[in-house]
């Protein structure tokens, strides 16, 4: 391997991260608010018609998504079901990034009329009427003296305090990668040849690092990826561009009153980000940790399986990429060995 | 004006910089005064700050940055914020280069009616 190659198989670690607290939600690392959060995740009186949790569509024995191409809530949605592992690691949340923090993503669901179809009103009815309801007042104290709105922010958190605790374990990457960085010899001759090559064509003529980069193997940000956007019926999904018009409304970010930090920290990014033409169409990039248990992928489910996804990108259909966005993709025109050693590559960041 | 300008800049250039690790911005404008950047090791899609240091005393100056990926296509998706720290030193914060390769670092530098265009490209991995 040269230099350049190891510097670049060395940026996508160390694995895990080091855990660390939200400071815009009180209640972040607190135990009793995450088992609280547990418990909130998987109780069906968190929504309208009392018969959807969160744990609906992020089923904990699906890798916490659905294997569905479109999720189902009071209809089929537009979009895939993403799994919550390392979802508190992201900067921007959901496929478009509405939200900038994850106590905020999780009012998305409870509140939208076609997923868990809430207002804040009935939300802290459903609290009121719950099982949890002794456990929700032992974090956040009398429900009867709270704004339906407090109660609702109260329950993301408590969401999102559960959701925190997330994280993938090590994977035989992460064992390769840390054996690379001591060049232990012996310990990274236990990583198989063939996502070895994987590995190389993954940081090298692949170009597939260069959105899914960092120990979480994805930059966080918003691409076209070639796939369509246009739904049934004329109507088109924006992506990006209506993520950014929803995250500017919302009273829910790390810059506005709901946060519990008085630094801001973290607000730079709602403050600072640019609207651009090119948003339109494009969605997050996904971390690729356990990706080979979560398909179907992309933002609409269209590819059903990991060697459609492989394939989509040896033959990108560039007429679908914007004309005036960014040059990054390329047909790569790789041989079926090839793609092999893609896929043995991506199950080395599965099997943890 | 643009002479008048350089023979200002000429004639009191301040000492800069004292740090080896500064990067000379290239300027197709031979009147432009000597700007230099400063960083250290570049994060993929995290904040950092540029230090910017224009040698030149011309009273205010304005100073604005970009970046770009001239191969990619592509800028920035946040607008970094700029500090005048005084002497001619700027901040950049809240930099991101979101994806790793080639960066083009633009800065521009306004001194009264004149307008001067710099820029330098730096590989991100």
């Amino acid at each position: 391997m040269t230099d350049a190659e190891i510097e670049k198989i060395l940026s996508h670690g160390p694995w895990p991260p080091d855990a660390t607290h939200d400071p815009s939600n009180r209640v972040s690392g607190d135990p009793v608010a995450i088992a609280l959060g547990e418990m909130l995740f998987n109780d069906t009186t968190l929504s309208a018609g009392r018969d959807m949790s969160c744990a609906t569509c992020h089923q904990p024995d699906q890798q916490f998504a659905d294997g569905l191409p479109r999720a189902i809530g009071q209809k089929r949605l537009d979009r895939n079901t993403q799994s919550l592992w390392n979802a508190h690691l992201n900067r921007w949340f959901g496929w478009s990034g509405d939200t900038d923090n994850l106590w905020a993503q999780n009012l998305t669901p409870l509140f939208n009329a076609d997923e868990m179809a809430l207002d804040p009103e009935s939300l802290q009815s459903g609290v009121a009427k719950s099982q949890n309801l002794a456990s929700y007042q032992r974090v956040f104290g009398p429900l009867d003296a709270q704004s339906p709105m407090d109660t609702s922010v109260n329950v993301s958190k408590a969401l999102a305090a559960y959701l925190e605790t997330l994280t993938t374990g090590r994977t035989s990457f992460d064992s390769f990668r840390d054996a690379l960085a001591t060049r232990d010899q012996a310990a990274m001759a236990d990583y198989p040849e063939a996502a070895l090559r994987g590995l190389r064509l993954f940081v090298g003529h692949g170009n597939c690092a260069t959105c899914h980069s960092g120990p979480r193997f994805s930059n966080g940000e918003f691409h076209d990826a070639g796939v369509p956007y246009f739904l049934e019926h004329g109507r088109v999904d924006a992506g990006r561009h209506g993520g950014l018009q929803t995250l500017m409304s919302s009273p829910f970010t790390l810059d506005g009153a709901y946060s519990d930090d008085p630094d801001k920290t973290g607000a730079w990014a709602v403050r600072s980000v640019r609207f651009q033409h090119s948003d339109f169409g494009t969605f997050r990039v996904p971390s690729l940790r356990r990706v080979t248990l979560t398909a179907p992928y992309m933002h609409d489910g269209s590819l059903p399986d990991l060697r459609a996804v492989l394939n989509h990108y040896n033959h990108i259909d560039m007429e679908r990429l914007h004309a005036d966005g960014e040059a990054i993709l390329r047909p790569l025109s790789l041989r079926d060995d090839d793609l092999n050693d893609l896929a043995a590559f991506l199950y080395t960041l599965s099997d943890d | 004006m643009l002479v008048a300008l350089f023979l200002m800049f000429a004639s009191s250039v301040w000492a800069c910089p004292d740090n080896q690790r500064a990067v000379e911005l290239i300027s197709a404008d031979a009147n432009a005064p000597p700007v230099f950047v400063d960083m250290d090791k570049v994060p993929v899609s995290a904040p950092f700050s540029v230090f910017i240091q224009v040698c030149a005393e011309s009273g205010p100056i304005k100073l604005d940055f970009d970046a770009d990926m001239p191969t990619h296509q592509h800028g920035m998706n946040y607008t970094p914020q700029i500090t005048d720290l005084g002497d001619g030193e700027f901040q950049a914060s809240g930099v991101v280069f979101h994806m790793p390769g080639a960066w083009r670092l633009r800065v521009k530098v306004t001194a009264g009616s004149a307008r001067f265009d710099y820029s330098t490209e730096i590989s991100v991995q």
